[in-house]
């Protein structure tokens, strides 16, 4: 953030010269909030790697990025639900969505999810571990709610001709 | 013909780096091998050249220097439940072993150990260095050794939790000025009464002790019930602290007996506590003028008893109102520490070289803890180096990561 607003803060007189540091500072390093998750992640698979046999090993995933990438592929919906009125009525219609709009909607239903359904005493990067390690699964509220909408899109299939675009 | 002769000028280099590199890991795999000849411990692994089997620190030398090796599970559950870096105990607990690498500090103080002479007073060891660089570490080997050697271990694992953060702090039962605190008083002692359980039925007391009017401990009590005392009652916990102390101090080196003798390895980790300033406050916000706690530890450092050794590491970060960049036994002790730590032997801790770097790389490699393809590579490795300078601790935080 500070290297992108580092044109807004410099000296607009010759004689004017900054004394203190700021965080406005173009070398300030923001603090970085992911590592704790895919430490938390890490962890947590390699300490079950560790203890299952041999002959399970080889499925256990150890590497957080991988695990991450997944868990946010599994989250994706692959049809939505678009309200469309006609004759008065407004019907939820289904509808395919964009790329950037399925990336988007996994993401929040992530941060929604950790932030209202988990215990209130945990810290978010290991809410967010939990439920990522149970979206690489396939199992947890995430996935359930993708595939409710999955339900909702094929229970109104009727209405797919509504869509004019 | 002068055609080929080129040829094989031109690959010559190539072949020779193979053979170096092979005839390093055999080198290696052979310093192992020897080892495990001496010993004769189990059949060494020629892929982990970072690990050595020999599990007994007393046989630990020179040749096991960078390599790992695994700290008994029930010596853990025993000697260390509470005296390990928190960082360092959830390592045990991902990679299901705790393993510790043997280095040069560690190797010198057991070494001192092993010749020092327990008629004489003891000696005292201070392990100092920058922050991250292992003292904390290096201490838990030289007291697993003491372990293994069937010495009295008295820890105290972070005295700068006795000087802050206190939830509770009463006014002493025993005398007017002082100020106790009984939640670090009993936790300590339940902890002492883990590691030490065969001393507790030897060892009996010396003197009869007051709490209150109706409770007190005969002359004559075995240890374990002055113990038990301290942790049920918990107002006079700080009191019995200084009493076990006392009691150990009069009879460490003293009977030459078969029974009774035993050797006393007090180990304080961030020793600067004793002798700094105090965060806590008596409850109309001034300072208390002596907690019983830290006045028994600052008795205990004096060594005007025999039989034992005190072994000290320096803390920078649990410290308080110390700058981050002092590191040095003069600056963190301040001049009264100094004074009355001296005379003591000073030991070095200083970031990973080569060879550790390589073996701890290898130990993560080996336990898949570095996951990023990148960080498997040469390149990364470079960066790894670059980036946390050979520090332990903050390669620890990268790669973890990773």
């Amino acid at each position: 953030m500070a290297a992108s607003v580092r044109h807004l803060l410099k000296p607009w007189t010759p004689s004017l010269c900054f004394a203190r540091w700021s965080r406005y500072n173009p070398y300030y390093l923001d603090p970085d909030p992911s590592k704790d998750t895919l430490e938390t992640m890490k962890r947590k698979q390699v300490e079950k790697y560790h203890r299952s046999p041999a002959a399970k090993r080889l499925e256990i995933e150890c590497n957080p990025y991988t695990i991450f990438q997944q868990a946010l592929e599994n989250c994706k919906p692959i049809i939505g639900l678009a309200s469309v009125q006609k004759g008065g009525k407004s019907y939820q219609v289904p509808v395919p969505l964009t790329d950037n709009r399925r990336r988007f909607l996994a993401m929040k239903w992530l941060i929604t999810e950790c932030r209202d359904n988990k215990h209130r005493r945990t810290h978010m990067y290991e809410k967010l571990s939990q439920e990522l390690l149970a979206a690489f699964a396939n199992e947890g509220n995430v996935v359930k709610r993708k595939h409710d909408l999955h339900k909702m899109a094929e229970a109104n299939r009727a209405y797919a001709h509504y869509r004019w675009w | 013909n002068l055609r080929n002769l080129k040829r094989i000028c031109n690959q010559e280099p190539t072949i020779t780096k193979v053979q170096f590199v092979h005839l390093h890991i055999q080198s290696s795999g052979q310093q192992l091998e020897a080892v495990a000849v001496e010993t004769a411990s189990a059949e060494p692994n020629p892929l982990s050249v970072f690990r050595t089997s020999e599990q007994d620190p007393t046989y630990h030398s020179e040749g096991h220097s960078g390599q790992y090796y695994m700290l008994p599970p029930a010596h853990i559950q025993k000697l260390f439940p509470y005296g390990l870096p928190p960082r360092f105990q959830l390592q045990i607990k991902t990679f299901n072993e705790g393993c510790v690498m043997v280095r040069p500090p560690a190797l010198e103080l057991i070494s001192y150990l092993k010749r020092a002479d327990y008629s004489k007073p003891p000696l005292r060891y201070v392990l100092y260095g920058d922050i991250g660089t292992g003292k904390t570490m290096s201490l838990c080997h030289a007291l697993h050794y003491c372990y293994t050697q069937g010495w009295l271990i008295v820890h105290i694992p972070d005295a700068h939790l006795w000087i802050k953060n206190c939830k509770e702090l009463l006014p002493s039962s025993s005398r007017p000025s002082r100020f106790d605190q009984p939640i670090q008083a009993s936790q300590w002692l339940k902890n002492f009464k883990i590691t030490n359980e065969r001393f507790l039925s030897k060892l009996k007391t010396t003197q009869r002790y007051v709490w209150t009017k109706r409770e007190s401990t005969e002359k004559g009590q075995p240890l374990g019930e002055l113990i038990d005392q301290g942790v049920n009652r918990m107002k006079s916990s700080s009191d019995v602290v200084g009493a076990v102390l006392r009691e150990l101090k009069l009879q460490a080196g003293g009977t030459t007996e078969g029974e009774g003798a035993f050797k006393l390895a007090v180990a304080v980790d961030g020793v600067n506590a004793l002798w700094g300033k105090t965060s806590l406050k008596k409850e109309d916000r001034t300072m208390p003028e002596e907690l019983t706690l830290i006045h028994n530890l600052r008795k205990m450092m004096k060594n005007n008893w025999s039989g034992g050794a005190i072994l000290t590491a320096l803390s920078q970060t649990g410290s308080v109102f110390k700058p981050r960049s002092a590191y040095l036994p003069n600056e963190l002790l301040g001049e009264e520490g100094f004074d009355s730590m001296e005379p003591f032997v000073p030991v070095s801790v200083s970031n990973y070289n080569e060879k550790e770097f390589e073996s701890c790389y290898l130990y993560y490699l080996d336990r898949s803890w570095l996951q990023h393809p990148h960080s498997r590579s040469e390149e990364g490795k470079k960066e790894l180096i670059f980036l946390c300078n050979k520090n332990p601790s903050i390669l620890e935080r990268l790669c973890a990561a990773l």
